[in-house]
């Protein structure tokens, strides 16, 4: 990591995130024709999150009071917004599965749409939904994008609902119990996920969570860490009854990542002791460790500790390399020595790419070493790098 | 032994190196035939592959398509069936014809959904590459990807407004990126999001159709999902109503071609009898050296194979030249008549080309084979005098007389007494066409038997005595100037028939002083709801027929379906082919009136009962009449307006009919000028959409005119070969002549006058043989690909045009060899062995 | 070695009955030189196109080598002329779109000789002949004594057993005429092949080393000359 060279360019290419993204239709378009090879990555999640904003959204430059269930909704106003959902599940027997489910909001322009018609919009919705089966070791994923016009995609506080086409996120009232679904063919999830014992977990600074030094470079962060999920799944023809816990991250901003920064390895992790670890890296073009690093450990009562970049180390242990010569570091030591944690964090499968029009790493994995647990490890910015 | 001497080739060859005009003449046969067939082909489809390539960008992959017939489709329908799990790949489209102000023709406004396209229409996803135009396409209310033929039209490049005008909305978009692919001709669409073409087409809350891929479970879990009146089609029902269009334009063209091919081939025939012949004694002395008549056949039909891969390449070369120019010609009556498609380069089909080759090679090998056959059969060491060959042809004549009468009687029976299509219809024509040409010999000795009835200077009569004399060649000469001829005759006759009942149709029809329409007759355009009141209050106006258009799916074709208030005078308007007892009360009692093809093609007759297709379910309806229509091939139905307007209330007024009060036509016309000044409509005349229709009908048929043209320089080559090979073969005759005392003009006046009276006779068999060419045509071809008839006429005008035609051709083919054989030196001839 | 027995041949003009030939009969050694003697009209031409298989005869036969010409079928006769037999004809009948070279060539070529071994012949032929260099010419180039020689060298191309001449002197002068006669027999001698030489020219029959005298359908030995 350390020997990656700089990127030339790539900080002052194009800057608007929006039209990355819009690339990434377009290139999403032409791939359905096989033009790219396969597997090629669309887009950088650097392109994508790090792009210089539109002044005309909203930036997150100062921690808020959060509002429910207003905050639950979307905020338009904000170039991009996700509700990003991990879990770890088993069947009675034992058959274990990881499961990803998000819904991410994008801008195209800031400010309201014309209003000469029900599917004109500046708002556009995609969809990532992942299994990954550990005992037959395989991962499945897939990607829907739609316009946030017409009912056929949007987002709505109250009664909480998020959707994308047939794919959903809902609650009656407030958010939980929550009732996901979401299908593409293969492979499909129906899941209600119940509130738990932890409570909201508001990340950073009372939910601001700043990504660089840079004002309005972060993010309105805040997580549901351990949500008790009971449902079914289904892969091919077969339906499995399932159970375990479930981790909800909430996110929007404008602006995200700096110019010199390359992405991220994100941890999300449920302790069997009741503690629950989040933990980003943000990585720098040079390869190394950004002082904007961030994590927190949430007790088994709820209470909440920020973690620093200097409290914790973080050292890759295993790479896998993904076609295309991407390698990605797929088991890690991460050591909180004033906690006593030294945890061997492992991939449950090794492929659990996502490999849509952003490519990264997104996968279940388990916990052993001091404490033992699951969790979900996500790897960005690696794609499209030496 | 050898399959076949490389000599023997080699001294054929030589021999028609030797008689380079023989050669030349037959290659020019070859040619000329291949070059017309593969001109009309490569024309042909040209616009098939421009409107083919416009209709797959527009449809992409998609495997089906859901719309409520004869309307438009709720978004409901989509946004319910997108939020089910389970649903397939489904694709949203928005569209409708509209104009670009100051430009010509119309064009397709099609508005997408850019989420929804991927799996379906990759090619137009390709042109949205450039990021930075897709947020304003997506964004703006104008932002526009233009077709590859309006770019080339309009010049245009991104950044560029365009002002389009649907139902007399101007709406300004913005060229995004222009579509300068080289390729894509044809594509007329101007691609928008689907929020901007729902703006612009005021189909808010409305779709035009969904495209779908399914396979047999999501077709099933489709059908158990969509409500009622919403239908699921197959694209290749769809595409069959659309493609459908032309295919009769492209096989009465084709038919043309074949023609010319035809005559292309009594030129081969012609061109390789006289080469054969010439080589009698050759081939004897061969024969008596011991060779067999199998390997002279062989040699013969090799010379013919070699002649015809050159003949066919230089066709090739000269069809594809042809095709060019033909292709603008068809494209444009194409555009004319069933939809605008543009054609920027010529597509060279393989498979025209394939054909082409094929057909150039097996018609020259079967002209051929008659000849060879005889030639190899030649004695050994023969001197039978020409004289004893001409005898033996002669004695042929009353044979293929006969055996043309059969033909020709067979094509009679195939094409007017036989059931059967429209290519059953042309196999009779073709018939007909050879058993005639195999007649002529036997009616040019007929004529000539008059002729020696009638006295003549000595010089004359010789004349007339050598036409006889050389019957056996002269007469595929002759037959080949006839067929080209007969076939000018019969599609003349044939289009001016049809022009002139076109016009006393449309004469007719169009009885009212005055139409008013929305911005010219353009299909969805509309007139405001207001207008009609102010049209009643006026004292001028006395009565007002009103219409309602719109397209409706009926047999796999779409029809034009149209709701008609008809005053009286309109009624009288149309020509009722055959109707019920009371047809204009059932009318007005909800049946309803079927144009001539309409009937033809559902063998419909008054009385019978239709099923129509409405938003609410299939609506049965009585038929009332069948009327004579040339509007549409697809057919014509005209509905009561109340009961038309029970299953589309929304459908707007597309057109007025005015009948003015007695002689205040102009005061009508004045007070309604004043009325339409401040909207936009159009006022027309019946005039001048008469001549509007006329002249779109002529244009239509200024194809034909070019293949008649052809077909007549075949023809005439033809004469011009077969006089050269006379003269060439009569060289020593000439000479004698000439040594007797023969002046050079007496000379020339022989060789001409000879000519002459070939065009004569050959325009005497191919009059009778042409007005029976048209009566197929009429009767047979006319009924059977368009579904409808007309009053058959014969203009004399055209058959002395004929005449002329014919003695032109003669009289221009003769004067090259009279010049040649007058300027010879006689001297030399005389004594060649 | 050539054999014509009791040959008849009439040929019917409109209903007018011409007898060509009547019960002829003579025979040929091989390797001999016969000259037919006859007037026009005497039935020559026909009774060559007899023997070479080209006409068939109202009755008798024709044996060449024993095998009865007019028993074997059309495509069977064209091949013994092929194989067999050699043509001299009075209008040289060479092929005019064949260079001379070409038209000695052709009967090899039919026979289905290689390249090389043709190409020998056809130019030791034009040697003998005395037009040795002339195979590029095209016959219209050449005289008319010029012409023969090439249409003898052809003749005898392909070795065959039988060499049959009709007049081949009869549109040459006198003295391009005699020196032709003398090549003409004289090669055939050379080849060890039979010559039938049909003429209405004493002298021309003279090279002969028998003469027959064709008269009223019937052939006579002739006096000594």
């Amino acid at each position: 990591m350390a020997l990656r060279e700089p990127q030339p360019g790539t900080a002052t290419e194009g800057r608007l995130i929006v039209r990355k993204l819009l690339l990434l239709l377009a290139l999403l378009l032409l791939a359905c024709d096989a033009e790219l090879p396969p597997n090629t990555p669309a887009v950088r999640v650097d392109q994508v999150m790090g792009a210089e904003p539109d002044p005309g959204f909203t930036r997150a430059l100062e921690a808020r009071p959060f509002r429910f269930p207003q905050d639950y909704g979307a905020h338009p106003e904000y170039a991009t917004e996700w509700w990003y959902l991990t879990g770890n599940l088993q069947t009675q027997k034992g058959h274990r599965f990881g499961y990803q489910f998000t819904l991410f909001r994008v801008a195209l322009r800031p400010g309201e749409p014309l209003q000469d018609s029900a599917w004109r919009t500046r708002q556009i919705y995609m969809g990532h939904l992942a299994i990954s089966d550990v005992a037959a070791a395989r991962h499945y994923s897939a990607e829907r994008l739609s316009r946030a016009a017409a009912g056929l995609a949007g987002a709505r506080a109250t009664p909480f609902e998020v959707w994308l086409g047939p794919w959903s996120m809902r609650a009656d009232s407030g958010l939980f119990p929550m009732k996901v679904s979401a299908e593409n063919g293969d492979i499909g999830l129906s899941l209600q996920l119940l509130a738990g014992n932890k409570p909201i977990v508001l990340q950073g600074d009372r939910g601001l969570s700043r990504k660089s030094a840079t004002p309005g470079n972060a993010s309105y962060y805040y997580s549901f860490t351990r949500l008790p999920t009971r449902g079914e799944l289904h892969i091919g023809d077969r339906v499995y009854s399932v159970q375990g816990d479930s981790w909800l991250d909430r996110e929007w901003s404008s602006s995200a990542l700096d110019s010199d920064q390359a992405g991220w390895d994100w941890f999300a992790l449920q302790l069997e002791d009741g503690r629950d670890l989040m933990y980003y890296q943000l990585r720098t073009r040079q390869g190394g460790m950004h002082a904007f690093s961030r994590g927190t450990l949430v007790e088994k009562d709820g209470s909440v500790r920020t973690l620093l970049p200097e409290q914790v180390k973080l050292t890759p242990l295993r790479h896998w390399q993904a076609e295309g010569n991407t390698r990605y570091p797929v088991s890690w030591r991460l050591q909180v020595p004033e906690q006593g944690l030294d945890l061997e964090v492992q991939a449950l499968l090794d492929d659990q790419l996502m490999d849509h029009s952003v490519q990264y790493w997104e996968g279940a994995v388990e916990v052993s070493g001091s404490h033992r647990g699951r969790g979900y490890l996500e790897l960005s910015g690696y794609a499209g790098s030496p | 032994m050898n399959l076949f001497s490389p000599l023997l080739l080699r001294a054929g060859l030589r021999y028609l190196m030797h008689h380079r005009w023989q050669g030349l003449l037959a290659l020019s046969g070859i040619a000329l035939g291949v070059a017309v067939v593969l001109a009309v082909d490569l024309a042909n489809s040209g616009a098939r592959a421009a409107f083919e390539l416009s209709v797959q960008q527009l449809q992409g992959k998609a495997t089906h398509r859901l719309a409520v017939p004869g309307d438009l489709l709720p978004d409901e329908v989509y946004i319910n069936l997108k939020r089910q799990p389970g649903a397939p790949p489904m694709a949203p489209v928005v569209s409708d014809w509209v104009r670009i102000k100051g430009a010509p023709g119309r064009y397709q406004l099609v508005g997408f959904d850019l989420f929804a396209e991927a799996p379906f229409r990759g090619q137009i996803a390709e042109r949205l590459t450039a990021p930075a135009f897709i947020s304003d396409w997506l964004t703006d209310a104008g932002g526009l990807l233009p077709g590859a033929a309006a770019t080339r039209a309009l010049r245009l490049v991104a950044g560029d407004r365009l002002d389009i005008v649907y139902r007399d909305q101007p709406t300004t978009l913005q060229v995004l990126q222009a579509n300068t692919q080289q390729d894509s001709s044809g594509d007329n669409v101007l691609l928008v999001d689907i929020a901007t073409a729902k703006t612009i087409l005021d189909m808010q809350g409305q779709l035009s159709y969904v495209d779908l891929i399914l396979d047999p479970d999501s077709e099933h879990w489709i059908r158990q999902h969509i409500p009622p009146g919403v239908e699921l089609q197959t694209v290749a029902e769809q595409a069959q109503g659309v493609t459908r269009l032309s295919a009769a334009f492209e096989l009465n063209l084709t038919a043309m071609s074949l023609l010319a091919m035809l005559v292309g081939m009594f030129l081969v025939f012609n061109a390789m009898t006289f080469s054969l012949v010439q080589r009698r004694s050759l081939f004897g002395r061969l024969r008596a050296i011991g060779v067999t008549p199998r390997e002279l056949f062989t040699l013969i039909l090799l010379e013919a194979v070699m002649m015809a891969m050159l003949g066919t390449l230089l066709g090739m070369l000269i069809g594809v030249w042809l095709g060019k120019g033909l292709t603008r010609l068809v494209a444009a009556t194409v555009s004319d008549l069933y939809y605008t498609v543009s054609v920027s380069a010529l597509q060279l089909d393989g498979t025209s080309l394939m054909f082409a080759a094929v057909l150039g090679v097996l018609a020259t090998l079967l002209a051929t084979l008659v000849p060879a056959w005889q030639a190899a059969r030649t004695p050994p060491l023969t001197t039978l005098s020409r004289t004893a060959l001409e005898q033996a042809a002669r004695r042929g004549i009353p044979l293929w007389a006969v055996f043309g009468l059969l033909l020709l009687l067979a094509g009679l029976l195939l094409a007017l007494v036989l059931p059967g299509g429209v290519i059953m219809s042309f196999a009779g024509l073709f018939s007909l066409v050879l058993g005639a040409a195999m007649m002529t010999p036997l009616m040019i000795r007929l004529l000539h038997r008059l002729l020696t009835t009638v006295a003549l200077p000595g010089i004359w009569r010789m004349g007339v005595r050598d036409l006889d004399r050389h019957l056996s060649r002269l007469g595929i000469a002759v037959a080949a100037l006839m067929v080209a001829l007969s076939a000018s005759v019969g599609v003349g006759v044939m289009v001016e028939s049809m022009r002139g009942s076109v016009h006393t149709w449309l004469t007719e029809l169009l009885c009212a002083d005055l139409y008013v329409a929305a911005q010219g007759f353009d299909e969805g355009a509309r007139l405001p709801e207001t207008f009609l009141q102010e049209v009643s209050g006026l004292e001028t106006v006395a009565a007002i027929s009103r219409y309602r258009e719109r397209t409706l799916p009926l047999h796999g074709r779409h029809v034009e379906l149209i709701g008609a208030h008809l005053a009286a005078p309109s009624r009288r308007g149309f020509a009722l082919l055959s109707s019920t007892a009371s047809a204009w009360q059932d009318f007005d009692n909800g049946a309803v009136l079927l144009s001539e093809p309409l009937a033809y093609r559902l063998g419909l007759v008054p009385g019978a009962s239709l099923q129509l297709p409405t938003a609410e379910g299939p609506l049965n309806v009585q038929v009332a009449a069948v009327f004579r229509d040339y509007a549409s091939e697809h057919g014509r139905i005209f509905l009561d307006e109340t009961v038309y307007r029970r299953y589309w209330p929304d459908q707007g007024l597309n057109t007025l009919a005015l009948f003015a009060r007695n002689g205040e036509v102009a005061s009508m016309r004045r007070e309604l000028g004043e009325l339409a000044a401040h909207t936009a409509l159009v006022l027309t005349p019946a005039a001048a959409i008469l001549e509007e229709s006329m002249a779109v009908f002529d244009r239509t048929f200024r194809v034909t005119e070019v293949l008649r043209a052809v077909s007549l320089v075949v023809a005439f080559i033809g004469v011009l070969s077969a006089l050269m090979a006379l003269q060439l073969e009569r060289g020593k005759e000439y000479a004698v002549l000439r040594a007797l005392g023969l002046t050079r003009v007496q000379l020339v006046g022989l060789i001409s006058g000879e000519s002459l009276l070939m065009g004569l006779l050959a325009a005497c068999v191919a009059i009778p043989t042409g007005v029976l060419m048209a009566w197929v045509l009429i009767q047979s071809v006319q009924q059977r690909a368009f579904g409808w008839t007309m009053p058959f006429s014969v203009d004399t005008g055209l058959l002395l045009q004929t005449l002329l035609v014919g003695l032109l051709a003669a009289g221009l083919a003769a004067i090259y060899p009279a010049w040649r054989s007058a300027s010879r030196n006689p001297a030399p001839q005389l004594r060649e062995d | 070695m050539l054999a014509v027995e009791n040959l008849a041949k009439v040929y019917w003009s409109g209903s007018t009955r011409q007898v060509v030939l009547e019960g002829l009969t003579f025979r040929i050694r091989q390797g001999e030189t016969v000259a037919l003697l006859g007037a026009s009209g005497s039935g020559k031409t026909t009774l060559l196109n007899l023997i070479s298989g080209i006409d068939n005869p109202d009755s008798g036969s024709v044996s060449l080598d024993g095998v009865k010409v007019h028993a074997l079928a059309e495509p069977e006769r064209t091949l013994l002329r092929r194989r067999r037999i050699g043509f001299v004809f009075q209008f040289f009948n060479l092929i005019h779109t064949l260079t001379v070279g070409e038209n000695v060539a052709l009967p090899l070529e039919l026979l289905g000789c290689d390249h090389a071994s043709t190409q020998a012949r056809v130019a030791d032929l034009l040697a003998a002949v005395g037009l040795g260099g002339l195979e590029p010419r095209f016959p219209e180039t050449l005289s008319g004594g010029e012409q023969q020689r090439a249409a003898i060298a052809r003749a005898l191309a392909h070795r065959p057993a039988l060499l049959l001449a009709d007049e081949p002197t009869g549109n040459l002068d006198e003295d391009t005429a005699g020196r032709i006669i003398e090549l003409l027999s004289d090669l055939a001698r050379q080849e060890g092949t039979t010559l039938l030489l049909v003429t209405h020219s004493l002298p021309v029959a003279r090279v002969a080393d028998r003469v027959l005298r064709l008269s009223h359908g019937q052939v006579a030995p002739a006096e000594e000359p």
